[in-house]
């Protein structure tokens, strides 16, 4: 047990959570005493550019980064990679879109533009990606529990989830918002700082030895190039960037920064420095994940605490401190969130979209406290089957590729609410055939490899683009909308 | 290739919590006709 950083880590939690709650009852006072709008949109390059950027970044970028390359090497910056692609997306084309609709929410748009039923499908598997998304974020406190203590991983998330829950029920939605930010910044400058001292503690100073490792180990010489194999790019780079940028390119959170933007210029030119912002950290991931795995004494820990437990014990013991501690409060932001949004998917839609029209805030509320806990509960009892993070994260978001075409044919070419639904339900279902028969096993090769995303994407590509031609449909959203857009551009 | 491998069990759990979405929603369209 490291006592040291455990008290350290402690005091961090305190300070930047009360820290962040107090001020932002300070703000608000003040606000309100001044009669600013909270949410307006107004927001400038900079901030924009360091939100959309930190945004995207979360527990995955480290914890899942570490874990792949442990695996298969550099390859795995290509889930970094993938995200600067989805902010050029964001910021070239989805961002600028729903900036110019002129709508709160994406579920907004859709359901304005293929009706209630459509979108609350789209709700439903919404609510179980997410929720797959919580199971990892307890499986990330487990890890960085474990670090701390000493722990089995799945003993630490057990604890962890149980905090997490407490985490929720205390902090309210902005505050984890604006911790999460305080978070990644931290967590950004922590592991650069952390790679280069790990640098000063290897033989000569540098990185040398540890690419000499990699050249002179029998068959891992393509663990140092970022293009793997031929097939680990197939299977693995191209994957990514299919489910990240079709997932993540329509996501609420992502979304929402867009939508607060000054005006469509600021949103364009934020890309220039939230897109290399966004993908250096993948490399400073990578370059620690590369040196675990070949040192042996951590290399013996496996995938999943290996980079985690070198820099606990190379770097100063503040350092180590601050970006454990950061990583932990992420995590638990993120925890707050994926728990969050499930329970109000379904206090909103389902309870009182359906149940109960007339249930009161009070009632909504307890809704939600209770739809939290169960989920949670379930969450962490999952999380004990460890999946590998970044797999698990591009199964999940192949579940969302169709949204993605959907929204993006709805709004250019058409909108048809049967072919909408043909599209979701025959992906989904050979989404499902691909993850639980033996298809792509019997398939075999490389094309029996391919991950969901793949499968999500080809299929909706078949079924929108034939069912469009063939149906009449209605003009797409942007045809019939254009006043509201002159107006929203004006 | 085993880290790309995700285990059935857990995705058993994500589909779970889709169908206990989706089923709630199916019932509360036909209940609110």
């Amino acid at each position: 047990m490291k006592i040291g950083i455990l008290v350290a880590v402690l005091i961090y939690e305190i300070v930047v959570i009360f820290g962040v709650g107090f001020w932002l009852s300070k703000k608000r006072n003040k606000d309100e005493s001044e009669g600013f709008a909270l949410a307006g949109r107004n927001m400038g390059l900079f901030t924009l550019a360091t939100t959309i950027s930190l945004t995207v970044l979360g527990s995955a970028h480290i914890l899942g980064t570490f874990e792949m390359t442990f695996g298969m090497g550099a390859v795995a910056i290509w889930f970094s990679l993938a995200h600067v692609i989805l902010i050029i997306v964001a910021c070239f084309g989805t961002g600028l879109w729903v900036r110019r609709l002129g709508v709160t929410t994406v579920p907004e748009a859709l359901t304005s533009m293929y009706g209630k039923n459509i979108s609350l499908a789209i709700a439903c598997v919404m609510a179980g990606v997410i929720w797959g998304i919580l199971t990892l974020e307890c499986q990330g406190i487990g890890i960085v529990i474990a670090t701390m203590t000493g722990w089995s991983i799945t003993q630490a998330a057990i604890v962890g989830g149980i905090l997490g829950i407490f985490y929720v029920v205390l902090a309210g939605m902005e505050e984890v918002g604006a911790v999460n930010v305080i978070n990644a910044v931290v967590m950004y400058i922590g592991l650069i700082i952390a790679t280069f001292f790990i640098a000063t503690k290897l033989p000569g100073g540098n990185f040398d030895t540890i690419q000499s490792f990699y050249e002179n180990e029998n068959g891992l010489a393509f663990m140092t190039n970022i293009f793997g194999t031929s097939e680990l790019m197939i299977t693995f780079a191209v994957g990514n960037i299919i489910s990240v940028v079709f997932c993540q390119g329509i996501s609420q959170m992502l979304m929402q920064a867009c939508m607060s933007a000054q005006n469509e210029g600021t949103i364009k030119k934020a890309v220039w420095l939230a897109a290399p912002l966004n993908g250096m950290f993948g490399v400073f991931a990578v370059v620690l994940g590369l040196t675990a795995r070949a040192l042996p004494e951590y290399a013996a820990l496996g995938g999943k605490a290996a980079a985690m437990a070198m820099i606990v014990d190379l770097i100063p013991m503040w350092i180590g401190a601050i970006l454990l501690a950061a990583l932990l409060a992420a995590i638990l932001s993120t925890f707050a969130m994926t728990s969050l949004t499930p329970a109000t998917i379904f206090a909103v839609d389902i309870y009182k979209g359906l149940f109960k029209k007339d249930a009161t805030e009070r009632e909504m509320a307890t809704v939600i406290r209770i739809v939290v806990i169960v989920i949670s509960v379930i969450a962490i009892a999952v999380a004990s089957f460890l999946p590998p993070i970044l797999a698990a994260i591009n199964w999940l978001f192949a579940w969302l590729v169709p949204v993605f075409w959907l929204f993006v044919a709805g709004l250019f070419w058409k909108r048809h609410r049967g072919v909408a639904a043909a599209t979701l339900i025959i992906t989904w279902v050979l989404n499902l055939v691909w993850s639980f028969t033996g298809v792509a096993g019997a398939i075999g090769g490389t094309i029996g490899s391919l991950p969901n995303g793949y499968v999500t994407l080809i299929s909706t590509a078949v079924i929108l683009i034939i069912g469009n031609l063939v149906v009449k449909g209605d003009p797409g959203y942007w045809k019939v909308a254009q006043n509201v857009e002159s107006k929203e551009v004006a | 290739m085993n880290d790309m491998v995700v285990t059935q069990y857990w995705m058993f759990g994500v589909m779970g919590i889709m169908i206990a979405y989706g089923v709630c929603a199916v019932i509360g369209t036909l209940k609110s006709k």
